[in-house]
């Protein structure tokens, strides 16, 4: 496309709070909206919006002279980290607001109960209710789509500068109860299934739902790469190459547990598979470093765990000792590369649940 | 020789990214200048009145050979901290920063560097740099996998064809940049090629 579609500008132009904020409240409303958007950030680095019960309000007046509104039992503070302190401190915080005074300061209340269409007129509003974000124009309800609803509010998505850090939010955000779309395919019998088989070949599966992943969360930073040929036996998995930097990483998934297929043959994936797998990953890192020698490459073991205890192929459920069995089942290595080797990170194991049947 | 522009500009966004991000990639510095390069020629003025160049990688990344001088300049003179290929503005560059901003020479650039940076409350930087991929340029250069320079006359006209059709619905007066800066990256991200790609909409499960 070289030319904008007019009809497909004003679609998006009315569909975006943004626009709709400047349309509604003017250049001002946008200033104004700005200052919320950078409140909203700084809030969820330190409330977690998953464990907002209720509601979260957060306004802004237009009027920049105006003070905090006329309602008892306000509390102020200057930083947001010690507001979300005091929030998680209440366990029953249920309908709370924050405004934004024009100084900087924010004034909070646990109990609010002002009917907010008192303030559409006269402020930026922004509500967090059941991980729907949601602006206020002028008495109507504008909701932010959210590309990846894994986290419950749009801006909490993260910006992860360390891989690792992306890795582990991935293992226990994403993969812990199967939360991605994509990586939710890899359970024979799909979404609905009780998550005890994998499918025949998950890898690929797996591969995409961790490139994704990583392409939203590293930032505009790095280059995520699937299958990326380092010998000629068998490429990496996911190659993260830093930008103007000499920084590469080379990702191996291995996954344990069982998988089906369509005739009901099960291939099984022990802990040995993850040790064969930092084997191969070692040997990556000699062959790359063999090919670019002045790069700092580091090596990644991501192992996916889907093992539970007992299942055969005829297994219809689980209970939760069995299915939990393997959940705190760290696996031995040896050799351990990440003891003896600088280029070695530790080995990251996700367990991934089933559903299981009460007994 | 340092640019003067490029050594205010990545001071500039240093300042505005180390707020929402805490510290600043070099690749951010070089993307979020273009995108203020770009906001500029939505205001119809001529690229060459950003006073340096832009190319692009065959990864399809936005780099200036200015920018990287006066990063790393600033590295030299400790006006910015560099800790494992992350920069972050000291107190001294903050002080830099201050003062330069008051200047004339520099202050036109800020509206268009405040907005282009205030995307990042509003998308996550992926998401911002896959979107501009599917930028006319951006987009040729990664499909024949070459590096080159980057809005030549050419290529100009595309990009204010495409912001005059955006300005004739937002209109070219608006102050905050942030709004066509985003209408303009959503436009980009909803394009065809961009939905068969590899990106983050829509991969989770609610």
């Amino acid at each position: 496309m070289i030319y904008l579609d007019p009809n497909k500008v004003k679609e998006i132009v009315n569909s975006l709070y943004v626009s709709q904020i400047l349309e509604a409240y003017g250049e001002t409303g946008v200033t104004t909206l700005r200052d919320i958007l950078e409140t909203l950030h700084k809030l969820f680095q330190f409330i977690e919006p998953e464990l907002v019960k209720g509601s979260l309000l957060v306004f802004k007046l237009l009027d920049s002279n105006a003070g905090p509104i006329d309602l008892p039992n306000p509390q102020r503070f200057t930083n947001p980290q010690y507001l979300a302190q005091e929030y998680a401190t209440d366990s029953h915080p249920y309908n709370s607001a924050v405004q934004i005074c024009s100084n900087g300061d924010l004034m909070f209340w646990k109990d609010f109960n002002l009917d907010v269409t008192q303030l559409h007129d006269r402020a930026i509003v922004y509500l967090y209710k059941n991980r729907q974000d949601i602006f206020f124009i002028r008495g109507n309800q504008c909701i932010v789509p959210n590309p990846s609803p894994v986290y419950a509010s749009f801006f909490s998505i993260p910006t992860f500068r360390l891989l690792r850090d992306a890795l582990e939010n991935y293992k226990w955000r994403w993969i812990r109860t199967s939360r991605c779309r994509i990586f939710c395919t890899v359970w024979h019998g799909g979404e609905e299934s009780h998550r005890l088989f994998f499918i025949n070949g998950p890898e690929s599966t797996m591969r995409r739902s961790l490139v994704q992943f990583l392409d939203t969360v590293l930032g505009g930073i790095a280059e995520i790469r699937p299958e990326q040929v380092i010998d000629e036996t068998h490429p990496v998995d996911i190659k993260v190459t830093w930008m103007f930097s000499n920084r590469l990483a080379l990702v191996e998934i291995k996954w344990l547990g069982k998988s089906i297929n369509d005739e009901g043959k099960i291939v099984r994936h022990t802990d040995y598979r993850a040790r064969e797998g930092a084997q191969q990953l070692a040997e990556y890192l000699d062959e790359n470093y063999a090919e670019v020698p002045t790069h700092q490459t580091r090596g990644y073991l991501v192992v996916i765990d889907g093992r539970r205890r007992g299942l055969s192929s005829s297994s219809k459920s689980v209970n939760h000792r069995d299915g939990f069995w393997y959940e705190d089942k760290e696996i031995t290595y040896n050799p351990a590369f990440h003891l003896i080797r600088e280029d070695f990170e530790e080995p990251i194991r996700m367990f991934t649940g089933p559903i299981c049947r009460v007994d | 020789m340092i640019n003067p522009f490029a050594y205010f500009d990545s001071l500039s966004i240093c300042r505005r990214l180390q707020d929402t991000l805490g510290n600043t990639a070099i690749a951010e510095i070089y993307l979020f200048a273009y995108l203020a390069c770009l906001l500029s020629l939505y205001k119809k003025l001529p690229a060459s009145s950003w006073e340096y160049q832009f190319s692009i990688t065959k990864e399809g990344y936005p780099y200036s050979v200015a920018l990287d001088t006066s990063v790393q300049d600033h590295i030299n003179s400790g006006l910015l901290d560099s800790k494992e290929y992350y920069v972050e503005l000291t107190e001294s560059g903050d002080e830099v920063y201050n003062q330069l901003r008051t200047l004339e020479l520099n202050n036109w650039r800020e509206p268009f560097i405040e907005g282009a940076c205030s995307t990042i409350l509003a998308m996550p930087i992926g998401i911002i740099r896959k979107s501009l991929s599917q930028e006319p340029e951006i987009k040729s250069a990664l499909e024949l996998s070459q590096s080159r320079m980057l809005l030549t006359n050419a290529e100009q006209s595309i990009i204010y064809e495409q912001f005059s059709t955006l300005s004739s619905v937002i209109g070219i007066e608006v102050r905050e940049l942030i709004v066509p800066a985003l209408v303009w990256l959503k436009c980009l991200s909803e394009q065809e090629g961009f939905k068969s790609g590899s990106q983050a909409i829509d991969i989770s499960r609610s």
